[in-house]
């Protein structure tokens, strides 16, 4: 008798069943279960009361400093109190974290990147209400290097987020796919010491951890530059149910643009604030001075800051988000039954025209911020 | 393909010319080599070669310079914003502007408007405070053609032209977008419609303390001077060098440096920049590439994207032309494979040289070794020197000179060999000729042989020694059904045989090979056919020697005896039956005669006897005895075909019909009968009686072989005996044959007991359970209807009866047959007179049901009472001859006393002889044999009635 044949079918199923399990957990596009993360298990989100719960990111710039100072925004509590309402803000590390308690109901409102944005716009009601920044995502190697030469290099980046945008647009401007790289998934946090250690042979990542990568080693090179958007949106439950509420949060976020652009000392106090959220949250001190941040806030969201009414060619038919979702479609990243409809019909311009509109009413010119 | 020819293949190009080329490809691949390693680089090293390395220089120039160029005019821009903040910022500017604004508000309170209005204010000191400082703003820095200031109502209350003055702004963005105090900048460009010209704009509001909007300013500047310069190269990036702008749709904001494909030139704000690097640049890519630009050329190109607003930005393609890039390099190349051709070309002459001084003497050795090959054995190679060619050319001359000596020798050998072969050749020939006619002579012999063979009408087969076969005649073939050479060279025994023969026929033929010829010169055995059946053959043998006496095999000579054997069984049957049928008849004669004395004795002394006289029941037991003896006799002189039968056109298909409910009953219900009734007419010349009679006795016999139940089938078909059948089956005449066939599923026979069924009292059942006389009845009447009988049985498969009758053709006997067969009753009373109840009670059963009354008596006197007492109802008396008391010719006689006109019939089973004397049938009275076939019966009983005829 001969095991041989038995063993080997038994021992080549259960690989195969053991990778297949183990692809599947950890495909980085697929939202793990956060709930038990140490950091979002602790938040409470008062399920049931007339509490809106709002999901920002400190860590990234300029939206960090948005957020935190919508945070510190009395005008926008005593608002909200007057109408039986309270806000409480919660921090995550990157917009795919943020969108995971959005499709769950746990978060009412955020800022995120275009990627994570459009990704939940596909599957899951959301309002996509105004533009949040507009800076660039940034392909960085140690070595010079057009874009199709990262043909089979490997590439980091965080999976789902703009930074994987700015790539997936990036190679589609040399003519290749993700399949034609080695992706290689690390938190935005990680990439820089990846490259310098060999492990990878480029990344792309967002503002501020560009800067600081190019900061700390003047030999990298930016491959390539990619224009990217970041959104102020809305659950869609949230939006629809409680449109007063919706036109306040967007009141405070237009107010707070206004107030980082009024003066300098504004600025660098929002940048302050950013930097505590992210010491508080991953207990790293950045790498960056307030003045560098600051710097990168004004390019990113300064300049925009004239209109935050997003630009109607942003999801025009054929438009880059358009082209995007198509993009993130034929690669499997998005759902085949998804389509860019309902993306389309998540773009809505009334809730910050309507803020725009009536400065007075809003008080978009008043401020109040606390420490 | 002859040496020459492989020689020219082979030798198609010299040794110099090989050398030439071998070196020549070299050289050719080494300079191509090192071209492509220069040009490309080494793969899998640091080295990438002249081409990538200087697009890398090239591209992070074009990077730089972008990366300049962008912040150049980034700057520009801002300064810009920084003028526009600067102006509406400032508390004094913001103060004469409210001025002017609530003094044309008034004014236009009063009605006054437009340029009217644009008059009166010009000669407010504000409004020279204002357009004062605006015209220092464009003289101080030539970045602006001018500047405007409109009113909340979007008239232009100031500028430094002052044709705009009273100019309506309201509609257009520029100042519309600004009004609203949460945006405070608008940046964006046009095209003058007046003078053609484009300009870039910034607009933004003077607000109030309290963040209200007072008016706008708008300050304009041209492109032509300030973003036209912007895209200038100067000598940084060669002749091709170009810097395109396009804004956020690609279009472009400066003129092209060359013209598009089709020659024109594009225009700004309308051409659409369809080339790669203004798309990437447009949608906010910022990089380096190689793609073609607006005019398809292949270029180096730098991306850049400069934000103006969220929803405005411009691209900006900073490139320049491949061929400008790569152009030191080609010249590189050239240089490098000129050189390396002129250096090959000197190398190539060296090795000319060198090659032809090598090939020389190896050329004239060639040249005489060819010549040697053509036959020309003195030639001799030119020896050269000492060296290594020198050496060769000795030896070849060696060679040679033994080559030389070779041939003569060899010419020599020929020449005698030929001579003798020219001997052999004349007497091969004169052999050849004879045995030719041995051939002929034996080949007529062997065709005569064969022709032989074939006609002769038996099978002659010769077998090898190893019992092959080695001839067949025609006439074996044909009775085998094999072509000759499917039976020449196999086994004769294990291939032509059936196994049961193989035995015997190889002793037979081992004696034969073993000598002894005479005990087995005939022999009879099976051969097997093709298709399959067994033919038996009468062998004459014998064997037959070689050239050296030893005995080579058998020569056998058979006969087909097949028919003829089996036609003489049959004859050996038919003659074994008509002796019994003759001594049984002879014995039915005799013992009838007995029987008559026996009869006519007994008959006296019953008359003799009184009544009641003890020896009456004695002489009634001898007459009784002797019925039964007289039934034995009869059956006796069926089988001898010395019964009285009565023939009549009968249709055998009606007979079996009208049999088929009597059969029912007599097979019992255990045994299915089918009868198949063929579709033809079976018209017979038979006593139908007779043939019923045949039909039971075939029945009760199958009936007695399926004791345990079965099949019984009655098949009638019409056979055509042609005169092959009628010589093989003993048939006296050919023609067309009615078949009854009994068919069943019983026990079967073997061949003794079927050799043997017909004879009398020949029996397989049980001691009392049959008379043996069956199947001879049945024999005896198809014989004396010129019929004939086969029978086919196998144990425990069952048993066929096949008996044909020779068919009539006349039609009216078919007519009156159609008539006759179709048994009929009647209503008219009957007295039945019958000593035996169980045959008594059958015929009145029998007859009610087909119609007719009965009336009922045991005996004579009897019968002569009930006539008596209804002799205006019985239109029939039915009267066994032998009855106690009284007789039924008595009892006739007595009737007819009173009843003249009486009609009787009469039975018996008594025999016709029997009868005879008892003058019955002489008399012309009717009569019946017992037993009596009911059907028979009934078609004689309405015969009778149906008569005119007054019975004697």
């Amino acid at each position: 008798m001969r095991p041989f044949p038995l063993t080997c079918c038994i021992i080549a199923i259960a690989v195969f069943c053991l990778a297949k399990a183990g692809l599947a957990e950890s495909n980085p596009l697929r939202s793990p279960d956060l709930t038990k993360h140490p950091l979002y298990s602790t938040y409470d989100f008062g399920k049931g009361s007339k509490i809106v719960n709002f999901g920002v990111q400190p860590i990234a710039v300029p939206i960090g400093l948005i957020g935190e100072v919508m945070k510190r925004d009395r005008i926008l509590k005593r608002a909200l109190k007057e109408r039986g309402w309270d806000i409480r803000f919660h921090a995550f590390l990157k917009g795919s974290d943020l969108n995971f308690f959005v499709r769950r109901g746990s978060i009412d409102g955020a800022m995120a990147g275009d990627m994570p944005v459009i990704m939940t716009a596909s599957s899951f009601d959301i309002v996509i209400a105004a533009l949040a920044k507009q800076g660039f995502i940034s392909i960085i190697s140690s070595k010079h290097m057009q874009v199709e030469e990262l043909k089979n290099k490997r590439i980091g980046f965080p999976a789902g987020t703009t930074a994987h945008y700015g790539l997936l647009l990036a190679l589609l401007s040399g003519g290749l796919k993700e399949s034609d790289i080695i992706p290689v998934h690390l938190e935005v946090n990680e990439l820089y010491s990846a490259l310098e250690q060999g492990r990878i042979d480029a990344f792309s990542a967002w503002e501020p951890f560009v800067t600081a990568a190019l900061f700390k080693n003047k030999d990298l090179t930016v491959i390539q530059r990619v224009l990217s958007s970041s959104y102020f949106y809305f659950s869609g439950a949230f939006a629809k149910k409680n449109p007063e509420a919706a036109e306040l949060i967007a009141a405070s976020f237009v107010r707070s643009l206004q107030w980082i652009k009024n003066k300098e000392k504004n600025l660098l106090r929002a940048a302050r604030w950013a930097v505590n959220a992210r010491e508080n949250m991953t207990e790293k001190t950045p790498e960056l001075s307030l003045e560098r941040i600051a710097a990168i806030t004004k390019e990113d969201l300064l300049k925009i800051a004239s209109s935050p009414v997003i630009p109607k060619r942003d999801y025009a038919v054929n438009g880059f988000l358009h082209r995007l979702f198509d993009s993130l479609q034929k690669q499997g990243i998005i759902a085949q039954n998804a389509n860019w409809g309902k993306v389309f019909k998540s773009f809505d311009r009334e809730i910050i025209e309507k803020v725009l509109a009536d400065p007075v009413k809003y008080r978009l010119l008043d401020f109040d911020y606390g420490h | 393909m002859d040496i020459k020819e492989n020689r020219k293949k082979r030798l198609s190009l010299s040794l110099r010319a090989k050398m030439l080329l071998y070196f020549g490809i070299a050289f050719a691949a080494a300079i191509a080599i090192n071209e492509a390693i220069i040009l490309y680089g080494i793969p899998f090293t640091d080295y990438h070669g002249a081409y990538r390395t200087e697009q890398a220089r090239i591209l992070q120039s074009l990077s730089d310079f972008a990366d300049s160029k962008k912040t150049e005019l980034q700057g520009w821009l801002d300064d810009r914003s920084a003028d526009t903040k600067n102006l509406t910022g400032s508390g004094i500017f913001k103060a004469q502007v409210s001025e002017l604004c609530s003094f044309a508000k008034k004014a236009g309170g009063t009605g006054i408007r437009g340029k009217k209005l644009a008059s009166v204010l010009q000669k407010e000191k504000a409004f020279r405070a204002v357009q004062q400082k605006l015209s220092v703003l464009t003289q101080s820095y030539s970045a602006y053609e001018k500047i405007q200031v409109a009113g909340k109502n979007g008239m232009v209350i100031v500028s430094t032209e002052t044709e705009d003055l009273g100019m309506d702004v309201s509609e257009s963005l520029k100042f519309r977008k600004v009004l609203n105090p949460v945006i405070d900048e608008f940046v964006d460009m046009e095209k003058n419609e007046k003078n053609n010209k484009l300009y870039l704009f910034i607009s933004s509001s003077i607000n109030d303390s309290g963040g209200k909007p007072l008016a706008v300013v708008i300050m304009y500047s041209k492109a032509d001077s300030i973003i036209e310069p912007m895209p200038y190269t100067g000598s940084a990036l060669g002749k091709t060098g170009e810097v395109v702008l396009v804004n956020q749709d690609s279009k472009i904001l400066t003129s092209l440096k060359y013209p598009l494909p089709d020659g024109s030139f594009a225009k700004p704000l309308e051409y659409i920049n369809p080339a790669k690097p203004a798309r990437l640049s447009a949608s906010g890519i910022e990089g380096v590439l190689a793609a073609n630009d607006y005019r398809g050329k292949r270029v180096l190109a730098a991306t850049r994207y400069i934000r103006i607003t969220s929803e405005i930005g411009w691209g900006m393609v900073v490139k320049i032309d491949e061929t400008e890039v790569f152009a030191p390099i080609r010249q590189a190349v050239f240089f490098n494979l000129t050189t390396g051709v002129v250096i090959c070309g000197i190398m190539l002459l060296v090795i000319y040289f060198i090659a032809s001084n090598l090939s020389a003497p190896l050329k004239s050795l060639s040249i005489s070794a060819r010549r040697i090959e053509e036959g020309d054995f003195d030639e001799r190679a030119h020896i050269s020197g000492g060296d290594e060619v020198g050496m060769l050319a000795e030896s070849f001359n060696s060679m040679a000179e033994r080559i030389q000596n070779w041939h003569r020798d060899l010419e020599a050998r020929v020449r005698l060999r030929t001579e003798q072969l020219n001997v052999l050749n004349e007497e091969l020939s004169k052999e050849i000729a004879e045995r030719r006619l041995v051939e002929e002579a034996l080949k007529r012999e062997k065709e005569t042989a064969q022709k032989y063979l074939d006609i002769a009408r038996v099978m002659i087969v010769v077998i090898n020694a190893d019992q092959t076969v080695a001839l067949i005649n025609k006439s074996g073939c044909e009775t085998m059904g094999y072509q000759e050479e499917e039976i020449s060279g196999k086994n004769w025994f294990y291939n032509f045989l059936p196994e049961e023969e193989i035995a015997g026929a190889k002793k037979v033929f081992g004696q034969l090979i073993s000598g002894h010829a005479e005990p087995v010169e005939y022999y009879e055995n099976r051969i097997l056919t093709k298709d399959g059946r067994e033919r038996l053959i009468a062998w004459h043998n014998a064997y037959f020697t070689d050239s050296s006496g030893r005995i080579a095999g058998t020569i056998s000579s058979g006969e087909d005896i097949t028919e003829t054997r089996i036609l003489e069984e049959q004859l050996r049957q038919s003659q074994k039956m008509e002796s019994i049928g003759q001594l049984a008849g002879g014995v039915a004669h005799d013992f009838n005669n007995i029987l008559t004395a026996i009869i006519g004795y007994a008959n006296l002394m019953r008359m003799k006897l009184r009544g009641d006289d003890p020896l009456v029941s004695y002489v009634d037991e001898i007459l009784s005895s002797s019925e039964s003896a007289a039934n034995l006799t009869r059956g006796l002189l069926a089988f001898s075909r010395k019964q009285i039968i009565d023939p009549q056109p009968v249709n055998l298909n009606d007979l079996v019909r009208g049999l088929e409910k009597l059969l029912r009953r007599i097979i019992g219900e255990d045994i299915e009968l089918e009868t198949f009734i063929c579709d033809d007419e079976l018209p017979l010349m038979a006593d139908k009686a007779q043939l019923e009679q045949v039909i039971m006795n075939l029945c009760a016999n199958a009936r007695d072989s399926m004791p345990e139940g079965g099949l019984l089938t009655i098949e009638t078909s019409l056979f055509n005996a042609d005169e092959s059948y009628a010589r093989s089956h003993l048939f006296e005449a050919t023609g067309t044959y009615a078949v009854l066939s009994v068919s069943d599923t019983g026990a079967g026979m073997d061949e003794n007991t079927k050799e043997r069924i017909f004879e009398p009292f020949f029996t397989t059942k049980d001691i009392g359970r049959g008379t043996g006389l069956g199947l001879s009845i049945v024999h005896g009447t198809v014989k004396q209807h010129n019929g004939y009988i086969n029978v086919y049985s196998e144990p425990g498969k069952g048993t066929n009866f096949r008996i044909y009758f020779p068919v009539i053709k006349s039609e009216t006997a078919l007519k009156n047959m159609e008539v006759e067969l179709l048994p009929q009753g009647g209503t008219e009373t009957i007295l039945v007179a019958e000593d035996k109840a169980d045959v008594k009670k059958m015929i009145k059963t029998f007859l009610e049901e087909f119609g007719y009354e009965v009336l009922e008596a045991d005996n004579g006197e009897e019968a002569v009472r009930i006539y008596a007492e209804n002799r205006e109802k019985i239109k029939l008396a039915l009267l066994d001859v032998i009855m106690p008391k009284m007789n039924g010719r008595e009892a006739y006689e007595e009737i007819k006393k009173t009843a003249p006109d009486v009609k009787a019939l009469f039975m018996s089973g008594y025999s016709a002889d029997i009868i005879n004397r008892k003058g019955i049938v002489e008399n012309g009275l009717e009569f019946m044999s017992k037993p009596v076939p009911p059907y028979a019966l009934l078609r004689r009983i309405r015969h009778i009635l149906d008569s005119e005829r007054r019975q004697p």
